[in-house]
């Protein structure tokens, strides 16, 4: 487990970034989740079968992804299955992009964290 | 003091704030046969009665609102069929707090399945073979969605 004190700040801040970003949906979902669902393609929500289910299961990988990223090590992973996730979330909502512009930003930072971790890299 | 404690206790301080953010949301209100029992609406009064209760109808199914845009006048209403396999939650754009008609949030203007403003915003999901009818008594050009597949879309243009 990585101690996140022990990271530089400019890391340390990127993790967070990206933490939070994950981990507010998955809670949320929780007490809103009507607010989330819309944003899942309906073949998505076809294969599991149930909304509420694929939601919850959706933002249970979140909040993993989430403390991986935060606290976990080869952090290559967490970040680049982010950077993935939140790119396909803009490309499956294309009519939402006023909304989900931000997502593309918060990819581009996981995608830095990614670069960071990347074998050999610095 | 020990760094494991400090950020046991900066993570207990996190997710509680979001759990206290996300929890002082009002709870969407899901769709029960019951509800669509109830509230589905009789079929348009002017197939049975020459009357006019709605201007425009557009009817929602898996592929989304047809027709996709309409044009009224002001006071007139729209009414939004469900025809779709899925629940049909039409809301002033954007997604997911749909503050586009009047300013005001979904945690502001929806409690427990009511809209409690009147504003552009059906505010629960309604089954299949439900609708739903708003007049819109001002001019604009309104995007919606279903707030429960938000990449089906639509607008009404208010003359």
């Amino acid at each position: 487990m990585t101690n996140p004190l022990r990271l530089p700040p400019s890391e340390l801040l990127l993790r967070l970034a990206l933490a939070l970003s994950f981990l507010y949906p998955a809670v949320s979902a929780l007490s809103d989740p009507y607010a989330w669902v819309g944003y899942f393609p309906s073949f998505v929500l076809d294969l599991a079968g149930n909304d509420l289910l694929a939601l919850h299961l959706w933002g249970v990988l979140e909040a993993a992804l989430a403390l991986w990223v935060l606290f976990g090590k080869r952090v290559l992973v967490p970040s680049a299955l982010m950077a993935v996730a939140l790119i396909l979330v803009v490309a499956v909502n294309p009519e939402q992009f006023p909304v989900l512009f931000r997502d593309v930003s918060i990819a581009f930072a996981a995608a830095a964290l990614a670069w960071m971790h990347r074998p050999h890299g610095t | 003091m020990n760094a494991k404690v400090i950020w046991a206790v900066l993570a207990i301080l996190i997710i509680g704030a979001i759990g206290w953010y996300a929890f002082s949301a009002e709870r969407a209100v899901a769709p029960t046969e019951a509800d669509a029992a109830a509230n589905t609406e009789p079929a348009p009064a002017e197939e049975t009665s020459g009357d006019e209760p709605f201007a425009a109808l557009i009817t929602y199914t898996d592929d989304g609102f047809s027709p996709a845009s309409v044009t009224v006048n002001r006071g007139e209403t729209v009414r939004f069929v469900n025809q779709s396999a899925r629940g049909m939650w039409v809301g002033s754009d954007d997604h997911p707090t749909h503050t586009q008609y009047d300013g005001t949030s979904t945690r502001e203007h929806c409690a427990d399945g009511t809209n409690t403003t009147g504003t552009f915003d059906q505010c629960r999901a309604a089954a299949t073979g439900e609708s739903w009818e708003y007049a819109f008594e001002k001019s604009g050009t309104f995007g919606f969605h279903n707030h429960m597949g938000a990449s089906n879309t639509g607008t009404v243009i208010v003359q």
